[in-house]
């Protein structure tokens, strides 16, 4: 078993998330350097970016309807409508692109990535040793 | 360069403001400052224009395109259908000086209600 994977790691001390680029549909990278994104299993969709990255991305380009967009409620019962968008996550030192769909909303600066992005991935938050895992094939 | 004659009043107040922030070459930064604040602004302004405009457009050729086109993708764009493919980077050459479009896959269901997670929820 051990020899049939590999482990693609980040040190994350304090909080348990993944490096990754994102890029639009015209190949565009938010950053030429991996970013660091936390992970939040309470998030059920697969990124959450801030307005500001949405938009410097062009993702409006490649929106979806209005009537198509998710919605969720916060605690005071306030109403979220979401922007949504494809996008590639890209993970370069795991040979990794996955098509996977952004969403925000106005005035948003959470970077997020949440269930749908793991739904994708066998990860290993690994407290004790401080650290986020990606498993991948040994192949891959 | 630009000149402009502003009410006497928003001079004062606006280059007295603007020597309390910037220590050196401060009406400059601040009209700096100011004119990037105004332009997001605008492009904000201009880009829910055309979402609106679009998203009416597809509110009212969906039924159509979902006949026509299921499990392709469509592109909606200055308030018109502009053409389906298998792929949206297909689609990527239409309207390219668009700031909004629509790109949608035709048949596709998404989850309505997202669950928003603790950091998300206190927003």
């Amino acid at each position: 078993m051990a020899n049939d994977v590999r482990l693609i790691c980040w040190s994350t001390p304090d909080r348990l998330g993944v490096s990754i680029q994102i890029k639009n549909l015209a190949g565009q990278v938010h950053h030429q350097e991996a970013e660091f994104v936390q992970i939040d299993t309470g998030y059920s969709e697969a990124l959450l970016m801030p307005q500001s990255l949405f938009e410097s991305l062009n993702l409006p380009f490649w929106q979806m309807s209005n009537s198509a967009a998710a919605r969720g409620t916060t605690v005071t019962g306030e109403v979220i409508r979401f922007r949504e968008a494809p996008v590639d996550i890209v993970i370069s030192n795991a040979g990794i692109k996955q098509r996977i769909i952004a969403q925000t909303f106005t005035r948003n600066t959470r970077f997020l990535l949440g269930r749908a992005f793991l739904r994708h991935f066998k990860v290993i938050l690994d407290g004790p040793g401080s650290q986020t895992c990606l498993l991948l094939p040994a192949s891959s | 360069m630009l000149t402009a004659n502003l009410p006497q009043p928003l001079q004062d107040e606006f280059e007295r403001t603007a020597h309390l922030l910037h220590e050196q070459d401060s009406v400059r930064q601040a009209l700096i400052e100011a004119i990037e604040l105004w332009l997001a602004q605008q492009h904000e302004k201009l880009l829910e224009t055309e979402s609106a405009i679009n998203n009416q457009a597809f509110d009212l050729l969906q039924a159509e395109l979902e006949e026509k086109y299921a499990g392709q993708w469509v592109v909606v764009a200055n308030g018109k259908f502009l053409g389906a493919a298998q792929t949206p980077e297909d689609l990527n050459d239409l309207a390219p000086s668009a700031r909004h479009r629509i790109v949608a896959q035709m048949g596709q269901v998404r989850p309505r209600e997202v669950e928003l997670g603790w950091q998300m929820m206190f927003v």
